[in-house]
């Protein structure tokens, strides 16, 4: 296995750095062919690391030769870079290994490995729509655990699919939630609390398989929806004070080459939140603009909601200009990023008169359950 | 959010770095990097003066090299040289990047107390 790891990783860093010499306007299909035989190679090897920047170095190539809009640079160099950084890494892995074993193994990375949770009382608080132009469509479900030794943790969910043409994302919250008996759309874990026995569970990053273990059992308390105050309370372990937050950033890891410019620090629960001015930044820079919010919340310290202007935040961005000026917002469960130089916040769920709304969705008049079967051949 | 100028100027450094790199690795270095020559020396210079060392000397080497490109044909083993400084100016650029966001961020928090 070392051998081979080594001859992957030599032919993926001249790759790399063939085509940085190169540029992409002389990329071709053979570029991609290539990427995905070295994208092979490096799973079979169990180079997860190398092989998931592969994967999105493979989208983002893919991408520009089809001139498609949602091309961007920034991820593109991003991507690359972690190719070779860490091609270059196991150019030399056997020293590598030897001197340095947590290092390697880090490089690698690691197999989501779940372990089987009995049992978990879960209350959606947060969603964020996911639509990948072309290729993915979905959300990330945000849960906030009731039960347990993760009571208290935010548990994520990922129900995302292939892109089909002509459909949102917000079809699928009409498919039938997995495991449920009799079957219940997947709507309706937004109002009430649900019950899961034996849910596959990755403590690392904190993610739950609704769907993956035929021996999970869902049962949704549909007595539980006006029952919001609760969970509501709960979210007061989120909310920081400046002292906090500091302390925070400075325990915060170490700083490698991997790490992305715009760093999720935790998720944060924002009071007394009010929209005073909105502007859009980035468009004469060919990338994807962004809006910025700023605002005022309980606590002094400075903090705004940046949100990116892409077709996945359409109704989020609509949402929060509507609320500019108008009204003081109880709160705003959000992930707090550390972005060039700010602390930003991408909104998940807005508390308000105490109900819990999440407002990148937007409202299905119509059932799409039939659709949807057919369409993802789904029983 | 008012930020410290000379964070602010770090950062727009820190940006127009990125963007001659993305214009780079999308022309080929071979078709922009003699081109932007100039430009490259003066921002390896305002690097140099606003302590960013390390990221001026890799320019500064990557400068050096690219004098190289009117060879013709060009060795391959100058492409691979130079392609590797500029891999190496992209990891760095990231790791100051990162710096300056959790430094700039803690800055703010003090200022608040």
């Amino acid at each position: 296995m070392s051998i081979q790891l080594e001859t992957v990783a030599v032919q993926v860093k001249d790759y790399v750095e063939s085509l940085a010499f190169n540029g992409l306007n002389l990329a071709s299909e053979d570029n991609i062919k290539k990427i995905e035989f070295f994208l092979q190679n490096a799973s079979r090897l169990e180079a997860f690391r190398l092989a998931t920047s592969l994967r999105y170095l493979h989208i983002e190539l893919k991408r520009f030769l089809k001139n498609r809009t949602a091309f961007n640079i920034e991820r593109y160099v991003f991507f690359l870079s972690n190719c070779w950084l860490l091609s270059r890494a196991f150019v030399s892995q056997e020293k590598l290994k030897e001197e340095k074993p947590n290092i390697f193994e880090n490089l690698m990375g690691t197999q989501l490995d779940p372990e089987i949770k009995s049992k978990l009382i879960l209350k959606v608080v947060g969603t964020e729509k996911v639509h990948l132009e072309g290729t993915i469509i979905g959300f990330v479900f945000y849960f906030l655990s009731l039960f347990g030794k993760t009571r208290g943790k935010i548990l994520k969910w990922n129900l995302m699919l292939p892109y089909k043409s002509g459909l949102t994302a917000e079809a699928l919250l009409n498919l039938d939630l997995p495991n449920t008996d009799p079957s219940k759309p997947v709507e309706t874990i937004l109002l009430n609390y649900i019950e899961a026995d034996n849910i596959p569970y990755v403590e690392k990053d904190n993610i739950i398989f609704l769907e993956r273990n035929k021996e999970s059992k869902i049962y949704v308390d549909e007595e539980s929806g006006e029952d919001t105050q609760v969970s509501i309370s709960k979210l007061d372990k989120f909310y920081y004070n400046s002292k906090e937050i500091y302390q925070k950033i400075s325990k915060d890891h170490e700083v490698t080459p991997f790490d992305l410019p715009a760093s999720f620090l935790d998720y944060i629960y924002v009071k007394e939140v009010n929209i005073v001015d909105i502007d859009k930044e980035g468009e004469e820079r060919e990338q994807a603009p962004v809006y910025n919010f700023s605002l005022t919340h309980k606590e002094d310290y400075p903090l705004v909601i940046r949100i990116p202007d892409k077709t996945g935040n359409f109704k989020l961005i609509q949402e929060f200009k509507k609320l500019k000026g108008k009204r003081i917002i109880d709160g705003v469960f959000c992930k707090l990023i550390l972005d060039n130089g700010q602390l930003t916040l991408y909104p998940l769920g807005i508390v308000h008169n105490n109900e819990i709304t999440y407002p990148n969705l937007t409202k299905s008049t119509q059932s799409n359950r039939e659709l949807l079967k057919s369409v993802y051949k789904i029983k | 959010m008012s930020q410290d100028p000379d964070i602010m100027e770090s950062f727009s450094i820190l940006d127009v770095i990125k963007i001659k790199l993305n214009d780079l690795l999308i022309q080929g270095i071979e078709n922009i990097g003699i081109r932007s020559n100039s430009e490259l020396l003066d921002l390896k210079n305002k690097l140099g003066e606003m302590n960013f060392t390390t990221l001026s000397e890799l320019l500064g080497s990557f400068l050096e090299k690219i004098k190289g490109l009117s060879q013709k044909p060009i060795p391959l083993n100058l492409k691979k040289e130079i392609s590797i400084e500029v891999l190496r100016i992209i990891a760095v650029t990231r790791m100051f990047e990162r710096i300056m966001n959790i430094e700039s961020v803690k800055k703010t928090l003090q200022e608040v107390e």
